[in-house]
């Protein structure tokens, strides 16, 4: 392969003579014409109209340079319409360095001029190194699929696919049960307007049977993926279902044939324990459930009594097939959001309130179906809050919706039982926002009392089948002694059954709780892994307006995938084989789990899946992975560029690599702000503290820089996850080295930095300076 | 709430104390849990003698999250908790309340808070001093100790048994 | 005199296939234990090569010189950069040299 000589052309903008003022400019401008490679230095009046420019763009088409190094200061959008006009005649957008002097204090006038003189010519020089070993680069388009799968039939997946399909996205649902609906279809009513629930399902669900795009898959999971963002291929597999849904009419001929009947369990979750107590029971054959929608009838095969062929001989349409087997199906989606929901925290484990053992002591989803149907002669019921929840015993968090569902309940069981007496007992009253008004509504209600305290355990109250219930008054002191007739836990939630199975499919991190790790607060419904979203109660006990916006959020940052290609910019890792010895750490260490091995055996990542953070490059035992544009050739270069002297002897030089979500803006805002920095300190800016590979830190030692600081994010904060930390512990193996290499180990030091804070990195570079000059020079000045 | 200090004393107390409650509590570990109470009230909910007495264990917590610890140390509660673990069993912050109420004993003892009767002191001084107890020589230790009206209230009552034919 | 592992460092490169100290190890000497930990399999015939005390990306291998370079308490340890190694040598009176070489080879 043919070697490439770089032409570099530096063009220098100086707008209102800044740079004149506290440099001697046409000197430097010389020593640059002099330096390797460069073939034109050029001082530009303005950019301002397009004549300086015109004549950058001359010296492109006659080949006189082949990319360019710009000096002094440009913003953004600066550099975007330079790169933009520029790209029309032949130069890659990728072929520009940018170089601002000013922003590391080389003008700062209140530093000696020698020293401004010579740390503004080894900027320069830092750049140029960097210029020489660029290279041309093009963005690269992914094709992606446009269809989606949403995992998970409740509210917060309804609303995701019609918010998706309303786009124009197909989406696949998929949903383990025989009906959508999830646990809303449960409940009696809604606060606040005490709607009924099913009224705001009918709307969704309608609304996406009128659509063409939607795949309902109900009796599903998902039981394996492969492929990455804008390209999943994912395996589905559904179980029997019995019934065709092709040809069933839900006429319920069957029902009336089936011979068995399945006793009514109080425990919810069991087939038919949601739907309202009817007169009718539950036979082995019956309605979808949560809702009936897919219309089609479900068959309960373990119920069913052997060799029983009742209900499809019954059937006018022959729509019953009792041996149909279980099938899978492949399907390939551009994103995956995971709204698999909850389940009620099993509240016999909360042995104190005797759930389970005393029948008149219901969960509150329980008593959502005793409210929607005949109501038990009554006269004192009680409600415990936080049962399970704030509990350490139990669940460590608040279940968010428990105090406004049973203030709802009490609303609407005081409205068909006027005379009722009601007493909550809480430890906090959480109605958030406008539900602060059904606090108050509930509160004023006669009969109604709060009592601020938790009752310890629940007792029978002899053979009545009342309940006894004895707690403190906190708010008086006093004791409370009550006959309960019916009491109601008021019970957590916790992520749905399947949640586990499901984390390890997706290879999904969940936090300690079970919920799905989102990124908060930035990206919520984001989770570690690129192209998979997660949304509703899967990721935080929430309530159904929240799951709502949760779930449209979700479904907004997906789109992403969802959009025919996914556009990749062209900065992301390349692994030099020639020097990989597979020893996967990159793969391990990848916050977002990009890496996978190729035919070869060794790490590729998947660009889609990639962030483009660089912690690859930073843990690569071998500096073998580079970020494009930014390889680890081009920054050893410039780390050997910044350890050229420019310093009076005696003072210490420092190298730090600056993050460039927060450490860089504190470094430049102490600038901007005109802080004391020292002027000892040269810094890079790195995509990720991470980034920063061991290689590089000794480089800068061995080539006599005589400290070296990596500033990241704080930790729980960094962008990326782990990058700080990745960081920090390599340094620290890198310190423990050094100290035995008799150098001093404090010379390598790793900083949290958070992004305004200016001031604190004036504080720590000048301390570091101070200590650095105690220490004597880099014993490797050789 | 005759044990309540009165308004002024509570005023000036949380003016001395509210700085640093939990300096105040000094660093015996279990009376420091208490910072971590959301006073539920589970505790008293479950307690045998809580409304027996003119505080509840919650109450207790309470003072020690203000940083009164010889408000607690001395309330009558502290000495008639049963050692049940009704309490501890129940609270939602994992507190270890009923070895709070034994670590609270201690520290009255040790401040001096509270004074042992007559009968204890004989009974602590004998069993440090032997190992163990001589129910004789205890009882007439005990007897000598408050001479001469400890013999005199005994005789009292020897008396009133022998009338009631509680003597046999 | 065989390579010696930190073994609070050592973390068996995650117990993938084979650590980088085996891998590079041209005796084949270096491999994990029981408890996921690199060892030195045969030290009568390590050649002292310094090969795994490079590689290992932890920092957790140091060797042990057996010549007249220092005895027990002599150190011969490489720092290593993109293009340099950089050599710390400390004999058994404490005296330190250390000596910096660019290593064309790395990087093309």
């Amino acid at each position: 392969m043919e070697k490439v000589v770089p032409k570099i052309g530096i063009f220098v903008r100086d707008p209102g003579g800044r740079m004149a003022a506290s440099l001697d400019l046409p000197g430097m401008l010389k020593r640059l014409g002099k330096a390797k490679n460069v073939t034109r230095v050029c001082l530009l009046a303005d950019l301002a109209g397009n004549a300086s420019l015109s004549s950058v763009a001359e010296g492109i088409r006659n080949g006189e340079y082949d990319r360019v190094l710009w000096v002094g200061r440009f913003n953004t959008e600066q550099q975007k319409a330079v790169e933009g006009y520029l790209e029309g005649f032949g130069l890659n957008k990728y072929l520009h360095m940018w170089c601002d002097i000013e922003e590391q204090g080389a003008l700062n006038q209140k530093v000696a001029s020698e020293v401004r003189e010579k740390k503004a010519l080894r900027l320069i020089q830092m750049a140029l190194a960097r210029t020489r070993l660029l290279e041309p680069l093009a963005p690269l388009e992914i094709p992606a699929v446009d269809a989606a799968m949403v995992v998970g039939g409740g509210i917060a997946g309804l609303q995701t696919a019609l918010s998706l399909v309303e786009l124009g996205k197909k989406v696949h649902l998929v949903e383990k049960e025989s009906g959508v609906g999830g646990k809303v279809a449960a409940l009696h009513r809604f606060y606040p307007r005490l709607c009924d629930p099913l009224c705001g399902l009918q709307f969704v669900v309608d609304r996406l049977r009128a659509s063409d795009r939607i795949h309902f898959h109900t009796l599903s999971q998902v039981v394996s993926i492969d492929g990455g963002p804008g390209r999943f291929q994912v395996r589905i597999s559904r179980r029997p279902r019995f019934v065709d849904l092709q040809r069933c009419n839900a006429c319920g001929e069957c029902v009336e044939a089936c011979p068995v009947e399945i006793p009514r369990t109080p425990e919810y979750g069991a087939f038919g324990s949601w739907a309202p107590l009817e007169g009718a029971p539950r036979k082995a054959i019956g309605p979808a459930c949560p809702m009936s929608f897919p219309t089609a009838f479900v068959v309960q095969r373990e119920h069913c009594a052997p060799g029983c062929k009742e209900c499809e001989i019954a059937c006018p349409a022959g729509a019953v097939n009792l041996e149909e087997t279980a099938t899978h199906e492949d399907v390939e989606v551009g994103a995956i959001f995971v709204t698999t929901g909850w389940d009620p925290y099993p509240l016999s484990r909360v042995e104190e309130f005797g759930y389970g053992l005393y029948p008149r002591v219901l969960s509150n989803l329980e008593m959502e179906r005793l409210l929607g149907g005949d109501l038990p002669p009554l006269d004192e019921v009680g409600f415990i809050q936080c049962v399970g929840s704030r509990d350490e015993r139990h669940l460590h968090y608040c279940s968010t919706v428990c105090c406004s569902a049973t203030l709802k309940q009490i609303r609407f069981l005081k409205d068909r039982m006027p005379h009722v007496r009601c007493y909550v007992f809480y430890q906090d009253i959480r109605s958030p926002g406008f539900q602060e008004e059904l606090y108050q509504e509930v509160k004023a209600l006669e009969g109604v009392i709060f009592v601020r305290g938790t009752p310890s355990t629940v007792r029978p109250d002899g053979d009545s089948g009342r309940l006894m219930v004895r707690a403190e008054d906190t708010l008086s002191g006093k004791e409370i002694r009550l006959a309960l007739d019916l009491l109601v836990l008021a019970g957590g939630m916790v992520p749905s059954r399947g949640t586990e199975e499901l984390a390890q499919v997706l290879n999904l991190p969940r936090n300690r709780w079970g919920f799905f790790e989102a990124h908060l607060q930035c990206h919520p419904e984001e989770s570690q892994r690129t192209g998979i979203y997660v949304g509703g109660c899967s990721r935080e006990p929430m309530n159904v307006s929240q799951s709502i916006d949760s779930a449209h959020r979700a479904a907004m940052e997906g789109l992403a995938f969802l959009s025919g290609t996914v556009l990749v910019s062209p900065t992301y890792p390349l692994v030099d084989k020639t020097k990989c010895d597979k020893c996967k750490r990159c793969m391990e260490e990848c916050p977002f789990a990009a890496f996978h091995f190729d035919r070869e055996g060794f790490p590729e990542p998947d660009l889609a899946k990639c962030r483009q953070c660089g912690n690859c490059v930073g843990i690569c035992p071998l500096a073998a992975v580079s970020l494009r544009h930014m390889t680890i050739k081009q920054i050893a270069a410039q780390v050997q560029e910044a350890a050229a002297s420019f310093l009076p002897e005696g003072e210490p030089q420092v190298l730090a690599f600056l993050c460039q979500n927060d450490a860089y803006h504190a470094a430049r805002a102490a600038v901007e702000q005109g802080l004391p920095v020292p002027p000892n300190v040269i810094f890079v800016k790195v995509p990720c503290a991470g980034y920063v590979n061991n290689a590089l830190i000794a480089d800068a030692l061995a080539f006599g820089i005589d400290g070296v600081l990596i500033a990241g994010c704080q930790d729980g904060q960094c962008h990326y996850v782990t990058g700080n930390q990745l960081v920090r512990k390599r340094s620290d193996d890198l310190s423990d080295k050094l100290q035995k290499m008799m150098i001093e180990r404090d010379r390598v030091r790793f900083v949290n930095l958070e992004i305004r804070d200016s001031v604190g990195y004036v504080e720590l570079t000048r301390s570091f300076v101070e200590e650095l000059m105690a220490m004597g020079p880099n014993p490797f000045k050789l | 709430m005759s044990s309540t200090p009165g308004l002024d004393v509570l005023h000036w107390r949380i003016m001395r104390n509210v700085d640093h409650p939990e300096a105040a509590l000094g660093p015996n570990r279990e009376i420091r849990e208490a910072a971590r109470c959301v006073q539920c009230g589970k505790c008293s909910s479950g307690c045998p003698v809580a409304f027996e007495s003119v505080h509840t264990p919650r109450q207790v917590m309470r003072f020690l999250q203000w940083g009164w610890a010889q408000e607690a140390a001395t309330s009558p509660f502290v000495w008639l908790c049963a050692e049940c673990q009704a309490c501890t069993v129940r609270c939602p912050r994992g507190i270890d309340v009923a070895e709070t109420m034994l670590a609270l004993r201690r520290l009255a003892r040790r401040k001096s808070w509270v004074r042992p009767d007559h009968f204890h002191e004989a009974l602590e001084a004998m069993i440090s001093k032997k190992g163990r107890v001589e129910e004789l020589r205890l009882g007439v230790m005990a007897a000598l100790s408050k001479w001469p009206r400890h013999p005199l209230e005994d005789l009292l009552l020897f008396v009133k048994m022998l009338r009631r034919g509680r003597l046999k | 005199m065989p390579p010696k592992v930190d073994r609070e460092k050592c973390d068996g490169c995650k117990a993938q296939q084979e650590p980088l100290c085996e891998q590079v190890c041209p005796g084949d000497l270096m491999t994990l234990d029981d408890e996921k930990k690199a060892y030195c399999r045969m030290p009568r015939d390590c050649w002292d090569c310094m090969s795994c005390t490079k590689a290992c990306p932890v920092g957790a291998i140091e060797t042990r010189i057996p010549y007249q370079l220092g005895y027990h308490p002599a150190k011969l340890i490489p720092m290593m950069g993109t293009n340099t190694i950089t050599w710390t040598c400390i004999d058994i009176n404490g005296k330190v040299e250390r000596f910096r070489y660019i290593n064309r080879g790395r990087l093309d």
